[in-house]
C-alpha cells in the first residue's frame, strides 16, 4: 500500500512516556499501601516510595541509555549483540519467561479484584478468558495500535484515578502519617523493594525506544512516564495511610479500594465511587498486560524468526492455565513477590550489567 | 467479448455510408437514435449527424449545428476563399458551428461512448474522424436544502444528484487554479462518471494516489449510489464504524477539501465521500465553526457525551440492576425497584424488548410519508410506552432510559455513525447481561481495541485522541477560536500546513 510507508508511525515521545505510565499502573495501585505497610511498619511509606520511585527513574534512564546506542534494535536484538549469541538468547528466554510471569500476576490479580469486588458468582476462568480474548484480539494487531491503546487512555485513567483519590482527603488525618522517622531511616530502605515493585513496567523502554521517532528523547519520555505513577502512588499512600493508619493497612487485602468505598461526598448523589475506581483499574490492567503479553510473543518471534501470530496463539493457554496455578489469593501474592525479585534482576540488574559491557566493549561510540 | 472489442477498436473510414454503418451496428437497434443525413452548403459537401434524441438539447442542434450547416455562408466571412483553397475540413468546421465544445476522435468505441452520454457526433464525406459537438442537455433537480443535514445558520445549498452540477457549485466555490479533477468511468454496464477533487498545493500526493489506486480497482457491472464505492474502497469492511463520510452539503465538502482531504462525486447521487475520515471529524457539524466558539465548543462537548450515553446507558443500567445494586446510591435503588415490582423479566430482555421496539419505531417512521411517519412516532412512542408500563410489561425507567438514549443518538451529527453507535450499544448490553459492569470494560476495551487498529486512507481513524501534535486538539472536544486554528490537522500529513497567519 502506497500510503503504509509515508504515515508509518514512529512513536512520539508523548506516545513513549504514556506508554511507560500506562504499562507501570496495573496491580501495584491496589496491593501498594499493603505491601509497603507490611514492609515497613512506620508511616514512612511515602518517603521510601519516593526514593524508590527516584531509583526505578535512574534505572529507566539506564534502559534508555542502553537502547539508544542500538538505534532500531530492541532488547532481544542487542542483548545478543553485546554479549554474543549463545548469553543473548538465554537471556531472551528469561525475558520472555518474566514477561509471561509478569503478565500471568497481572491477569490474576484482576481476576480476584474482580471476583471479590463485582462479580461475587461468576467463575474467574471465565471472567480471564474474556479478559484474554480481547487482549489477544489487540495484540494481533502488533505494537503501533497497542500504543496507541495506551496513549488513548491513558488521560482519562489517570484524571479519574486521581480525582478519586483527592476525593478521600475528607477523612485523611495527617495525624496517622506522623510520627516522622520514629524508627530512623532503616525501615524506609529496608521497604525499597516493595515500594520499587509497583513500578514494574519501566523496562519497556528497553523496546519502546527502538521505535521511537526521535530515540535521543527516551529518556525524557521514561523519567514522564515513571513521574506520572509516582505521583498518582504518593496521592494513593497518603490517603490510605492517612485514612486507616498503617496498622490497619495491613490486615486488608485491598486497602486501596476499602478507602475510595468508604469516601462520602457530601451533596453529592453519587456515592459509589469504587465503581470508577475499578472500571479504570481494570482498564490499567488490561494495558499492563497486553503490553507484557505482546513482549513475550516478540521475544520468541525474535528467537526463531516464526510469524508472530503463533506466539500470540500459543502464549494464550499458557498464560490462562499459569494464572490458575496460585491455589488461593496469598499464593498469588506470593507469585507478585516472585515477579517483583526477578523484575529487580530484569529491569535493573541486566540493563546496567548490558550497559556497562557494551561501554566497555564499544567505548563512548557516538548516539545516533 | 473479442467480437465486440474488435468492433470497438474499429476505427472510421472516409465514408459517410460505412461510418454510418458501423455505428448503427452498434446503437441502431434503438429508436430513439437519430441520423441526419444533409447536404451541407458551407462545407460544400455532403454531412451526417447522429444523437441520441432525449440527451440532446433540439434547439441547440437545430440552430447551431443543422442551421449553419446548411446555410452557413454568413457566419463564415473567409469561408468561400477558405473553400476555394481547400483547407482542412476540420479547420472550417470550428468555424461554421457555433458550439463551444468540439472535438475529434477516431475510434467507434470513444465516440459511442460520447454518443451516449449526448454528444452530438458529425461526419463529412472524406474525413476519417468523428467531430463530436458538445449537446448534452437533460433535466436536472433543482438545488434545494439537503434534508437530511440541515442548519439554523449556514448555507442552504446542497448537491444534486446531477455531476456536472456539483462540480459547478464547488468550483464556484472555490476560484483555485489548484483546484484539481480525475476523471474515472465506473461501471462496467453503466460507465457512470466519478470525479475525484482535490486541492493540489494542499493535499498529500500519496493520498490521492491511494485513492486513485482503490478506484482503479473496482470493477462493477454499476455503483448507483457512492455508498457502493464507499465499500469497494474502505479499508476494513468489517468494523461498524463507517471509514469515509458522506454529506451532501456544500461547505462540508469545501472545508475538507481545505483541511486537504479528498472529495469523490459520482454521477447519480447527491451524497459526495470524503476521505479520509476520523471518528472526531464525524462528530463535528458545520455549525460549530458558524457560531461563536464556546457555542461550539460546549456543543461540541455535549456531543461527545451523547455519544457516551447512546452507548452505555441501557447497558449501565442492565449491568447495575442486574449485578450490581449496592453500588446504585441508595435513594435511587429504593426508587428503581419500586419501579420495576411486578415486572416479569430480568432486566436484559426488559432493555432488549424496549430498544428493540424503539428501532422498530424508527425504521417504520423514515419509509412513511411523513404525515404519517409523525403519526407512527406519537403512536408508537407515546402509546406504546405508557401502556407497556401500565401493563406492568417494562418499568418506566427503562423507558426513559431507552428514549434518551434514542434521542442522544439523534443528536450526533453523522446518520453512519449513530447507526454504529446503536449496533455497539447491543453489543455492550448483552456484555453488560453477562458479566455486569466487567462485561461492559471488557465490551469498552475491545471497542477500544478495534478503533485504534482502524485507519481510514491510512489515516489513523481516533485522530487527533492517538499519535498526534497537541495543536490538532483545538479542535476536538473544544472548538478553539477561529483565530487559533492555524494549521491543518496534522495527521492528514498536508503539503501545506498553515491555513493563516
Amino acid at each position: 500500500m502506497v500510503l503504509e510507508n509515508h504515515f508509518s508511525e514512529k512513536f512520539t515521545t508523548a506516545q513513549v512516556a504514556s506508554g511507560v505510565a500506562s504499562t507501570i499502573f496495573g496491580a501495584g495501585i491496589v496491593t501498594l499501601p499493603r505491601s509497603a505497610g507490611e514492609a515497613i511498619g512506620t508511616p514512612d511509606v511515602w518517603m521510601s516510595l519516593l526514593f524508590g520511585g527516584t531509583i526505578c527513574i535512574a534505572l529507566g534512564i539506564v534502559c534508555a541509555k542502553l537502547c539508544q546506542r542500538y538505534p532500531g534494535l530492541t532488547f532481544y536484538d542487542y542483548s545478543s549483540q553485546v554479549t554474543g549469541k549463545l548469553i543473548g538468547s538465554v537471556l531472551t528466554i528469561c525475558f520472555v519467561i518474566y514477561c509471561l510471569l509478569v503478565a500471568t500476576y497481572e491477569l490474576r490479580m484482576n481476576a480476584e479484584v474482580v471476583r471479590h469486588y463485582l462479580l461475587q458468582r461468576t467463575p474467574i476462568e471465565f471472567t480471564t478468558f474474556c479478559f484474554m480474548l480481547i487482549s489477544v484480539y489487540l495484540v494481533l494487531g502488533g505494537l503501533n495500535p497497542i500504543v496507541r491503546l495506551l496513549e488513548l487512555l491513558l488521560p482519562v485513567t489517570t484524571i479519574v484515578l486521581f480525582v478519586v483519590m483527592l476525593l478521600g482527603y475528607r477523612n485523611f488525618e495527617l495525624e496517622n502519617l506522623r510520627p516522622l522517622l520514629s524508627e530512623g531511616i532503616s525501615p524506609v530502605l529496608k521497604g525499597l523493594h516493595s515500594t520499587a515493585t509497583p513500578f514494574i513496567g519501566f523496562e519497556t523502554i528497553l523496546f519502546f525506544t527502538a521505535f521511537m521517532r526521535t530515540s535521543r528523547d527516551a529518556s525524557k519520555a521514561v523519567v514522564v512516564g515513571i513521574a506520572i505513577p509516582i505521583m498518582i502512588y504518593l496521592c494513593t499512600l497518603l490517603i490510605v495511610i492517612g485514612t486507616l493508619s498503617v496498622q490497619a493497612v495491613k490486615t486488608l487485602t485491598w486497602p486501596t479500594i476499602e478507602v475510595i468505598r468508604s469516601i462520602e461526598f457530601p451533596g453529592a448523589f453519587f456515592t459509589n465511587f469504587e465503581i470508577l475506581f475499578i472500571t479504570v483499574w481494570v482498564i490499567e490492567m488490561f494495558t499492563t498486560f497486553v503490553v507484557f503479553y505482546f513482549l513475550a510473543s516478540l521475544g520468541m518471534n525474535q528467537l526463531f524468526r516464526t510469524p508472530i501470530k503463533y506466539f500470540h496463539y500459543g502464549f494464550f493457554p499458557v498464560v490462562y492455565f499459569l494464572s490458575f496455578y496460585p491455589s488461593n489469593l496469598d499464593e498469588a501474592f506470593q507469585l507478585g513477590d516472585i515477579v517483583g525479585y526477578l523484575a529487580m534482576v530484569f529491569a535493573g540488574a541486566i540493563p546496567l550489567i548490558l550497559l556497562i559491557i557494551s561501554y566497555l566493549k564499544d567505548g563512548s561510540r557516538v548516539e545516533k | 467479448m473479442s467480437k465486440q472489442s474488435q468492433l470497438s477498436e474499429q476505427s472510421f473510414t472516409g465514408n459517410l455510408l460505412s461510418n454510418r454503418d458501423m455505428i448503427m451496428n452498434r446503437i441502431g437497434h434503438n429508436s430513439d437514435v437519430v441520423v441526419r443525413d444533409f447536404y451541407s452548403d458551407a462545407m460544400g459537401t455532403q454531412v451526417m449527424i447522429i444523437y441520441i434524441h432525449c440527451l440532446v438539447d433540439k434547439g441547440t442542434i437545430n440552430n447551431q449545428v443543422i442551421r449553419a450547416l446548411q446555410q452557413g455562408q454568413a457566419h463564415t466571412p473567409h469561408q468561400s476563399a477558405a473553400a476555394d483553397q481547400g483547407t482542412n475540413p476540420k479547420e472550417r468546421l470550428q468555424q461554421i458551428i457555433q458550439l463551444g465544445r468540439m472535438n475529434a476522435v477516431r475510434t467507434l468505441a470513444e465516440c459511442i461512448d460520447e454518443i451516449l452520454s449526448g454528444q452530438t457526433a458529425l461526419f463529412t464525406e472524406g474525413m476519417e474522424e468523428a467531430i463530436l459537438l458538445g449537446t448534452c442537455s437533460w433535466k436536472t433537480r433543482s438545488i434545494e436544502e439537503p434534508v437530511t443535514e440541515s442548519v439554523v445558520r449556514g448555507p442552504r445549498e446542497g448537491f444534486v444528484e446531477d455531476l456536472e452540477t456539483n462540480v459547478s457549485l464547488l468550483r464556484r466555490r472555490i476560484r483555485n487554479p489548484d483546484f484539481s479533477m480525475i476523471n474515472y468511468h465506473i461501471g462496467r454496464q453503466t460507465r457512470r462518471n466519478l470525479v475525484i477533487v482535490y486541492l493540489s498545493n494542499i493535499t498529500n500526493p500519496l493520498l490521492v494516489k491511494e485513492v486513485q489506486r482503490r478506484i482503479e480497482l473496482i470493477d462493477i457491472d454499476d455503483a448507483p449510489e457512492s455508498g457502493f464505492i464507499e465499500q469497494l474502497i474502505e479499508d476494513n469492511p468489517w468494523s461498524p464504524f463507517p471509514q469515509i463520510q458522506n454529506t451532501e452539503r456544500i461547505d462540508k465538502v469545501i472545508a475538507s477539501l481545505l483541511e486537504g482531504r479528498v472529495a469523490i462525486l459520482l454521477d447519480g447521487t447527491p451524497f459526495v465521500l470524503l476521505a479520509p475520515v476520523t471518528f472526531p471529524m464525524l462528530l463535528q457539524a458545520p455549525e460549530d465553526y458558524y457560531d461563536r466558539w464556546f457555542v461550539g465548543s460546549l456543543i461540541r462537548m455535549l456531543r461527545y457525551l451523547l455519544v457516551i450515553a447512546g452507548l452505555f446507558l441501557p447497558s449501565l443500567y442492565i449491568a447495575l440492576v442486574s449485578y450490581h445494586q449496592g453500588l446504585i446510591p441508595s435513594k435511587l435503588a429504593i426508587s428503581i425497584t419500586s419501579s420495576r415490582e411486578g415486572v416479569p423479566f430480568p432486566t436484559i430482555i426488559e432493555a432488549l424488548l424496549m430498544e428493540i421496539t424503539i428501532e422498530v419505531l424508527r425504521e417504520a417512521g423514515i419509509r412513511l410519508p411523513k404525515p404519517i411517519g409523525q403519526a407512527v412516532g406519537i403512536v408508537g412512542g407515546l402509546v406504546i410506552g405508557q401502556s407497556a408500563v401500565q401493563a406492568g410489561i417494562v418499568s418506566p425507567i427503562m423507558v426513559i432510559i431507552v428514549s434518551f438514549t434514542a434521542i442522544s443518538s439523534f443528536a450526533i451529527p453523522s446518520y453512519s455513525v449513530a447507526i454504529a453507535i446503536r449496533i455497539l450499544r447491543f453489543t455492550m448490553m448483552v456484555a453488560a447481561s453477562v458479566l455486569g459492569l466487567y462485561g461492559m470494560v471488557l465490551a469498552l476495551l475491545l471497542i477500544c481495541s478495534h478503533v485504534v487498529k482502524l485507519k481510514s486512507f491510512g489515516v489513523n481513524y481516533m485522530g487527533a485522541f492517538v499519535h498526534s501534535k497537541s495543536s490538532d486538539w483545538k479542535d476536538t472536544f473544544l472548538r478553539l477560536p477561529i483565530f487559533m486554528m492555524k494549521r491543518r490537522p496534522h495527521f492528514l500529513r498536508a503539503k501545506n500546513q498553515k491555513r493563516q497567519s
